[in-house]
């Protein structure tokens, strides 16, 4: 009996070996974005995409979540991977490619995807996944432009009489926030984290840190192309003083410079964030109420933003594996079915689709789905060529046919390298760390601190940081 | 054949010098093992992490870390500890650094003798056993926990403290925005979480003196004062040498749970709270540098062992018998 089974379980690994290789599938390692830990029915969505593709391009994907700091401990430890997720936000883009970290695609993607080439505009290769003129990544299509709104619990606001317009300016957020507070006495209208209102810094695109930047809105005036230190940037700084000025009213509850975040168990008069038109509208699944949102800001366009989500191969793959990942990122921009898996799970498990009256196809999550599913949309692919949410239907072509009226930064896709002034970056990052959450708060006075935020900062070294971007920008425009 | 170890001179055996591996000496190092095993995987295998200080470390594609390190990376001498002199706050960094772990040493010297000492000294062992316990309990919570347990307390808004303030119609008090308070409550935090258990050291020493000693004192009339002045603490010394050797040991490095968790980072309380450890986390948790960390960490590293070796010296100047080596 032994010796029979011990005869079997060789006849069958001989098999599975056999099986292994006549299939001829290749596996390829993508590292993806997870800002915690893995969702639990990652086996099983893997295994249903597998099996899609590998029929398609036989190619499979082992999928590997990493939080920011992972990425940079794998990166610089050379830990084993195939393709990766890169940003300007987690696993920096611009640093790896300057390092060459990530493999040359220029040719590639052009010869052996041309489908995939053709699928994302000329603009995203050139600006996003570009460095010095060469391709290092393929970008992920989702908002490419930044524009920020405030959201505003609707119901409370129209109890109390006040219209919500669709686009305001930052100053004229005043006059809701009293009319809030003297409605609603208990409640601080504003409510926030450390963080602040999402997005509210992007009126400039940001060079350097948190402390060096080129505000959109100097493009055309003599300080174009001019990189500034954030006290210069009068739009920002204005921003900053009537924070403080509400929080001084009693609008800002008092400890956000020191707690994370406001929950959604927290009904918040306004919040804020970053989005598209028509995102904020109607019943807000998240927060549970109605909401409406009004856009103050942007949108802008910079390779910031642009960045906001790519995916490149690694510099040390052989060619067979580097095309294996791009016909992998070709099947996930142009088959529709196979994207939806990656993003919604298994049908019938995780979703179903439906169809509405004006033919429009739709996902409804499963409660499963919901749990044991669930990413940002940028994760695992395109947001675009996923299919829509029901309820949060977005008709992504009007929203990018919006974009040719954004506001673009004038940089083009200057790229500052950090190499030679990383103790100075360092130095400036500390002193910024101390004063960021007070100032995006308003609890901080900007007016009687920013001597001593700007002696501080001049004494780290942010007068070399700045001379060395301003030299490497102004040598970027000469050769352009 | 050899003699030199059974060498009998006028009748009376010395003592033998062994050469060889004995049984005993096998059973010994086969015990100290695991120990040995571990020392070196953890504490010597990573050192080679040395020459970050000394590199500009950039990782090659498909060549590993190893290579990577040592060979394809670029010496820059001792630029990287360059990067922590820019910080115009170095002053006030290395004042919190030194100056709470001078604090923590006096107190963490004198506090938990007295405390083992008096505990002994209680006549029944079940309360005697119940402080210890109570006492000891905190060294097994985390720093993150007890961040939540502090925030409980000092929370702006619901927090207890303010909650009673207000209750007695006095005016609350943003303690999270206020650097005045916190030297005292770093402080005394940090002697809650860790006294209980240097003085269970202490009191496993007290434990161990020969009862033989107190008795004698007391046949010649020794007050309770006089036994402890006279007995205990003589005998106390050798153990609280030691245990202030070490700590001194740790003066550049700082609890990171203490002066970030516990603070709830807050950039208010950063002339209070900012020590060496906080100040390379927040400089360099953005820019992934790890040749600036372990630059720093090379440096506390060095002058803690450099102060080690002085103290040490210095006590065993005073005391012959108490140095640690």
């Amino acid at each position: 009996m032994k010796k029979f089974l011990s005869l079997a379980l060789a006849l069958m690994l001989v098999l599975a070996i056999a099986c292994t290789a006549s299939a001829e599938t290749k596996k390829i390692i993508w590292w993806v974005y997870a800002s915690g830990d893995a969702p639990i029915d990652t086996a099983v969505v893997v295994e249903a995409a597998n099996k899609y593709s590998a029929e398609k391009i036989g190619v499979e994907v082992e999928l590997i979540f990493k939080n920011e700091e992972q990425f940079n401990l794998g990166m610089s430890t050379g830990e084993d991977y195939d393709m990766t997720f890169t940003c300007d936000w987690a696993n920096d883009f611009a640093s790896n490619a300057y390092n060459e970290m990530f493999y040359d695609i220029t040719d590639l993607v052009k010869t052996a995807t041309p489908a995939l080439y053709e699928a994302i505009d000329q603009k995203y290769w050139d600006v996003a996944g570009s460095l010095n003129g060469v391709i290092y990544a393929v970008p992920t299509l989702k908002d490419m432009a930044s524009q920020q709104f405030f959201r505003f619990d609707q119901e409370r606001y129209e109890a109390i009489g006040v219209a919500i317009p669709e686009s305001m300016t930052f100053a004229e957020l005043e006059p809701m926030l009293k009319a809030y507070k003297e409605n609603y006495t208990d409640l601080y209208p504003l409510m926030m984290g450390k963080g602040g209102l999402t997005g509210m810094t992007n009126c400039a695109q940001w060079i350097a840190g948190n402390y060096l930047c080129s505000p959109y809105a100097l493009a055309g005036t003599d300080k174009e192309n001019k990189i500034i230190p954030f006290w210069e940037a009068e739009e920002l700084m204005e921003r900053y003083k009537l924070l403080h000025k509400w929080y001084e009213l009693g609008y800002i509850n008092p400890d956000a410079a020191t707690i994370e975040s406001i929950g959604k168990e927290i009904r918040a008069g306004i919040r804020s964030g970053s989005a598209w038109k028509g995102y904020y509208h109607g019943y807000s699944n998240w927060a549970g109420i109605v909401v409406e949102g009004s856009s103050y800001s942007g949108p802008y366009m910079s390779t910031a933003t642009m960045r906001g989500a790519m995916n490149a191969v690694n510099a040390a793959a052989d060619e067979e594996t580097a095309i294996a990942c791009l016909k992998y990122l070709e099947l996930l921009n142009t088959d529709g079915t196979f994207r939806d898996i990656l993003r919604f799970g298994v049908e019938g498990v995780h979703f179903n689709y439906e169809v509405s009256e004006d033919g429009i196809k739709t996902v409804t999550r499963t409660e499963q789905g919901v749990n044991n599913w669930s990413m940002d949309g940028f994760v695992t692919g395109s947001v675009v060529n996923a299919s829509c949410e029901t309820g949060t239907y977005y008709d992504w072509k009007a929203i990018y046919k919006d974009y040719e009226n954004a506001i673009v930064s004038t940089l083009g896709t200057f790229t500052f390298n950090k190499a030679d002034v990383e103790a100075e970056c360092a130095a400036c990052s500390a002193v910024m760390e101390k004063y960021t959450a007070e100032l995006l708060t308003g609890t901080l006075d900007v007016d009687a601190k920013i001597e001593t935020i700007k002696a501080e900062l001049i004494a780290a070294g942010i007068e070399a940081i700045q001379a060395e971007a301003q030299a490497q920008l102004d040598a970027y425009l000469a050769g352009k | 054949m050899r003699k030199d170890n059974l060498s009998v001179k006028g009748g009376a055996p010395i003592i033998r010098r062994r050469k060889r591996f004995s049984w005993d000496d096998l059973e010994l190092t086969l015990l100290s093992l695991p120990s040995i095993v571990w020392l070196i995987a953890f504490c010597y295998v990573p050192m080679f992490g040395i020459v970050f200080a000394f590199k500009n470390y950039k990782y090659k594609p498909g060549k590993g870390f190893l290579y990577s390190l040592f060979v394809s990376s670029k010496w820059v001498g001792m630029k990287n500890f360059e990067f922590l002199f820019r910080s115009p706050d170095i002053a006030n960094i290395f004042r919190n650094t030194l100056g709470y772990n001078v604090v923590f040493l006096l107190i963490g010297v004198t506090l938990p003798v007295t405390l083992a000492i008096m505990i002994t000294q209680l006549h029944s062992r079940r309360v005697a056993k119940v402080c210890q316990t109570a006492v000891f309990l905190p060294h097994f919570l985390s720093w993150v926990v007890i961040s939540y347990f502090v925030f409980a307390f000092l929370s702006t808004d619901k927090g207890l403290v303010n909650s009673i303030i207000t209750g007695l119609g006095g005016e609350r008090i943003l303690w999270y925005q206020d650097p005045k308070y916190w030297p005292y409550l770093l402080v005394f935090i940090n002697t809650w979480k860790t006294f209980g258990y240097s003085m269970v050291v202490y009191m496993a020493t007290i434990t161990g003196i020969d009862q033989t000693l107190y008795e004698s004192a007391v046949i010649d009339g020794a007050s309770k004062w006089q036994q402890t002045w006279g007995i205990t603490i003589p005998l106390l010394r050798p153990v609280i040498s030691i245990m202030f050797i070490m700590n001194v040991g740790h003066i550049f490095s700082t609890d990171f749970g203490l002066f970030f968790q516990v603070t709830r980072d807050s950039n208010s309380l950063i002339n209070v709270t900012q020590t060496l450890d906080v100040y390379v986390y927040k400089a360099l948790m953005q820019s992934n540098n790890y040749n600036y960390s372990s630059a720093v960490a090379l440096m506390q590293s060095v002058f803690g062992c450099v102060l080690l070796i002085i103290a040490n010296a210095v006590v065993k100047k005073i005391d012959p018998e108490s140095g640690m080596f």
